[in-house]
């Protein structure tokens, strides 16, 4: 027992940043009404800041400036996190400004874009300043010596320092929103954007002044945290901000002291896994970490979800309408002549392009069947394609299971797991189910993908697919020496089609009529006898097979599958794109395809102005982020809506 | 035997009992009035029968099946049809559409037919989308989104929907409210030709004067409980109906009579 004593202890310093993320999370959330999914990564900068203050150099996070300013000495500890909590300040209030408070009308979908445009940008911003950051070490802040509790159990101090840093931080914002005129108003806020206009302060300062706060908390917790913890971009972004989702949602956005509890609980239970694995032959080696806080989200949910909203509930997860699918000769022949001409007469570099364009369609068109028909959310998707990539290398490889049965198969597979997380969006609406698929997503990954049980050896280059054939005629990317096949392409764009005419007769039948009453109203549904359940989780099935699909052409192209192509920064990329593109759509697949990265649109992009560089990821958040504020429809529904105002006016005219 | 046929219906919120030991019967083919001051339980009563709230104890029997236990749908697709009070169309769907989902009856293999051959099938019920179309004179609005409607509009598409399943008992939650007074006139002939058509249906209304003119039968409820029921003219007559209802909903709109009942009702 004094083992797990040991071991739960030693987590407090992950629980601490875990329910200091929570507690900025609630935060944000109750000032802003926005769930900033790149709140870690934002706040991790203040923490890298910090680190360069003390071995003398002050970093900007603009491309284009010097990379940083260099005193050329250690600063101080308390010059650096003057500096640093300034910083963190002053990204608070931008972030507020120019990303959430543009989008404070738009759908909760378009936030959840803009707040992933925020991680993208920031962690490429800290990939490229800190490309050397596993040098960079921060001396120690809060007091170390070990304390010892009871014969065994010695830890060192600095991590019940910081959970009594973040306890007392937590009490102190519980406090000021209970005692103070101001933080009443922001309660009030909350509520109803008029309770705060009442009491005579403007919503807008308040959501300003909480996302500042919420920075602040976060980053100098982080920054306290640094010393006892390796500093890395991607464990902030993701690592400690999913169970702090979590344990914000146990806490409904509002509770503080469960939010930090459960923060908390979360941090050293997953370090007492640890010990776990030692001693029970049967506690799974990989996910157990990631899959904790999916689990405490899921029971959360379970325990409190509702089948039904209930009368009169608010829905916030407004989406952009959904047009009817035209199919017309036109509308089918010329983007399949051109993506023809494009694979067939230009070379390799196209080529790829094209194709990656493709691959990208289909996993748009996957969201549009479960995003835009059927209104739910999905940060999982390429979990899902991931599922269907080993699944077919097993088959293919392992049984010897020939070509169209073995990536059908492999399809279906992922249609089984994407019903299994479907089943929280029974009871689980709107930016919670993102939240709900963001940790399944992670847990899927960690737990499968990265399992040498599951996977094989990764060691080698992953797990081998081979090339796709019929009757002994071989259409795979890569034969003998020739490294880039058209026909490959041709049969990409030919699977591609044929999704997208399914996706498109989805919607013009009666089932898609039933998935689409229920995205728009769900009491209403059930009333005229949709089943609201099986509907959701018909269109979770369609989605994740043409998900699968595309995992399949990933395995195809690459000849091989990784947890890398399939990980959460793939699929909150995919979700972007096809929110960008237009996710009510076949054309707004097509759309989101042609923008992917190293897709046609990127690829055009560095042909004209040359290359764009080493900053083309941050580029690309950045550029996802001023696309969300702009065109909260994206970019085919802001086409099909500007076309329809102006045969409005063309019609008034005319009568 | 009723087609309708609620025995003991009591649905607690907490403590608090919205509906308390409620007993009511719909027979084929006739028009059932329930009505009674606001937060007297009547969209409650609604919602339990149709299966949006728990009834915490009772019996609901419809056509001869026990509902006790059955989600919405499953409860819908036994013929029990319902609108809203707050209507609740399909906004992003046209009018046709909104019908349709309503008039549809998959089978389980629907899906797959759907996705290679998006045709309209034999279980699409585009008759009876016509039909409820007809029925309600909404044929020129087809084609219209749901979004795009006036609110009398909107309950009339409202109903429609609720016919286009060609359901044997319709609960029509305050479908006048909002309505000018020759549209609920209007809306009172249709109601009438309805039951003419041989379809039972349970109005929930405010309106005294709609209720009256058309029912068959008429409940009234009170703080959860049924307080009256009879023909129309018994109720109307009946004085704790009087105190009940004019001395708290319709005071304001009704004036005198209010204060004259409420002084009845305290000598009484």
């Amino acid at each position: 027992m004094a083992d797990y004593a040991f071991f739960l202890l030693l987590g407090t310093a992950a629980g601490a940043i875990i329910a200091a993320f929570g507690l900025g999370l609630l935060v944000t959330y109750q000032g802003a009404g926005v769930v900033n999914f790149g709140y870690g990564a934002l706040v991790a900068w203040s923490g890298y800041v910090y680190a360069d203050l003390r071995r003398g150099g002050y970093p900007f996070p603009v491309p284009g400036l010097p990379a940083r300013y260099h005193f050329g000495h250690d600063v101080g500890f308390w010059w650096a996190i003057t500096l640093a909590l300034l910083t963190a300040a002053a990204l608070g209030a931008l972030v507020y400004a120019v990303v959430f408070r543009p989008l404070s009308n738009a759908p909760d979908l378009a936030r959840v874009v803009a707040s992933i445009g925020l991680v993208v940008a920031m962690t490429a911003l800290i990939d490229r300043r800190f490309a050397d950051n596993a040098g960079l070490r921060v001396g120690p802040i809060l007091p170390r010596e070990p304390v010892t509790f009871a014969k065994g159990i010695t830890v060192p101090r600095d991590g019940l320092w910081l959970a009594a840093v973040v306890i007392a931080l937590a009490a102190a914002v519980w406090a000021a929103s209970r005692y103070t005129r101001l933080g009443l108003a922001t309660r009030a806020a909350a509520g109803n954007e008029r309770g705060a206009v009442l009491l005579g302060y403007s919503p807008r300062r308040l959501a300003m002044a909480s996302s500042v706060l919420a920075s602040l908390i976060g980053s100098f917790v982080v920054i306290l945290a640094s010393p006892m913890i390796q500093l890395s971009g991607g464990v902030f972004a993701f690592g400690y901000l999913i169970p702090a989702l979590g344990a914000a949602l146990v806490g409904r956005f509002r509770s503080i002291g469960v939010t930090v509890a459960v923060g908390l609980a979360i941090g050293m239970v997953q370090s007492a896994f640890t010990k776990l694995q030692v001693d029970l032959s049967w506690f799974p080696k990989y996910g157990a970490r990631e899959g904790l806080p999916f689990l405490v989200i899921i029971v959360a949910m379970a325990v409190r979800g509702e089948r039904l909203p209930g009368r009169g509930a608010t829905d916030r997860w407004k989406l952009p309408p959904v047009p009817p699918a035209r199919l017309t000769p036109v509308s089918v022949l010329v983007p399949v002549l051109a993506a023809v001409v494009g694979l067939l007469a230009f070379g390799p570099l196209w080529r790829a392009a094209i194709m990656t364009s493709l691959i990208a369609m289909v996993l748009a068109l996957s969201l549009v069947v479960l995003t835009g028909f059927a209104g739910q959310a999905s940060l999982a998707q390429m979990a899902m394609a991931g599922v269907a990539g080993f699944a077919l290398s097993k088959l293919a490889t392992g049984w010897g299971v020939p070509f169209p049965v073995a990536p059908l198969l492999a399809a279906l597979v992922a249609t089984a797991f994407g019903v299994l997380v479907g089943l929280p969006a029974l009871r689980v609406r709107g930016t919670n189910l993102a939240i709900v698929t963001l940790a399944g997503g992670v847990a899927i990954a960690e737990f499968a993908f990265k399992n040498p049980d599951i996977v094989g050896d990764i060691s080698s280059g992953g797990a081998k697919v081979p090339n796709p054939s019929l009757g002994g005629w071989d259409f795979g990317l890569i034969l003998g020496t020739n490294p880039s096949r058209p026909v490959f392409g041709l049969f990409l764009l030919a699977v591609t089609v044929v999704l997208a005419l399914l996706v498109a007769n989805l919607r013009r039948s009666g089932s898609g009529r039933r998935i689409l009453a229920a995205r728009s109203n769900e009491r209403a549904a059930s009333a005229v006898g949709i089943d609201v359940a099986r509907t959701k989780l018909q269109a979770y099935a369609i989605s994740s097979f043409i998900a699968g699909v595309g995992g399949c052409l990933i395995a195809y192209r690459f000849g091989s599958v990784s947890d890398s192509s399939f990980g959460v920064v793939a699929s909150l990329t995919a979700v972007s794109f096809a929110y960008l593109g237009g996710i009510t759509s076949i054309s707004g697949a097509v759309t989101a395809g042609m923008l992917a990265s190293s897709g046609v649109a990127f690829f055009a992009l560095s042909r004209l102005t040359g290359k764009v560089g080493t900053w083309d990821a941050f580029i690309g958040g950045v550029a996802l982020i001023v696309m969300a504020v702009t065109n909260p429809e994206g970019i085919a529904g802001g086409i099909r809506s500007r076309a329809a105002a102006r045969r409005a006016t063309a019609g008034e005219v005319a009568a | 035997m009723a087609l309708l046929d609620v025995r003991e219906l009591t649905v607690s919120y907490g403590g608090v009992a919205a509906n308390l030991g409620i007993d009511l019967q719909v027979e084929p083919g006739t028009v059932v009035g329930l009505i009674g001051p606001n937060g007297a339980g009547k969209t409650t009563f609604v919602d339990a029968v149709t299966g949006f709230t728990h009834a915490t104890t009772g019996r609901i029997e419809f056509a001869g099946t026990e509902l006790t236990g059955m989600g919405p749908a499953a409860r819908a697709r036994t013929g029990l049809a319902r609108t809203f009070q707050s209507v609740e169309l399909f906004d992003d769907l046209t009018v046709r559409d909104n019908l349709a989902v309503a008039a549809g009856r998959p089978r389980w293999y629907s899906l797959l037919v759907d996705l290679v051959r998006p045709g309209r099938g034999r279980n699409d019920g585009a008759d009876r989308v016509d039909r409820a179309l007809t029925r309600m004179g909404l044929e020129a609005l087809a084609e219209r989104p749901g979004a795009a409607l006036s609110h009398g509009q909107r309950t009339l598409v409202g109903m429609a929907r609720a016919l286009a399943a060609e359901p044997s008992l319709v609960l029509l939650d305050e479908p006048a409210a909002g309505l000018d007074t020759s549209e609920s006139r209007q809306l009172g002939t249709r109601i009438r030709g309805l039951a003419a058509e041989g379809l039972s249906i349970l109005l929930i209304d405010h309106d005294m004067e709609l209720v009256m003119d058309v029912c068959d039968d008429v409940y009234v409820l009170d703080f959860g409980r049924v307080i009256a029921h009879g023909p129309p003219a018994a109720v109307r007559a009946d004085p704790q109906v009087v105190a009940a209802y004019l001395g708290t909903g319709g005071a304001a709109a009704v004036g005198d009579v209010a204060e004259d009942a409420a002084v009845e009702a305290d000598h009484g």
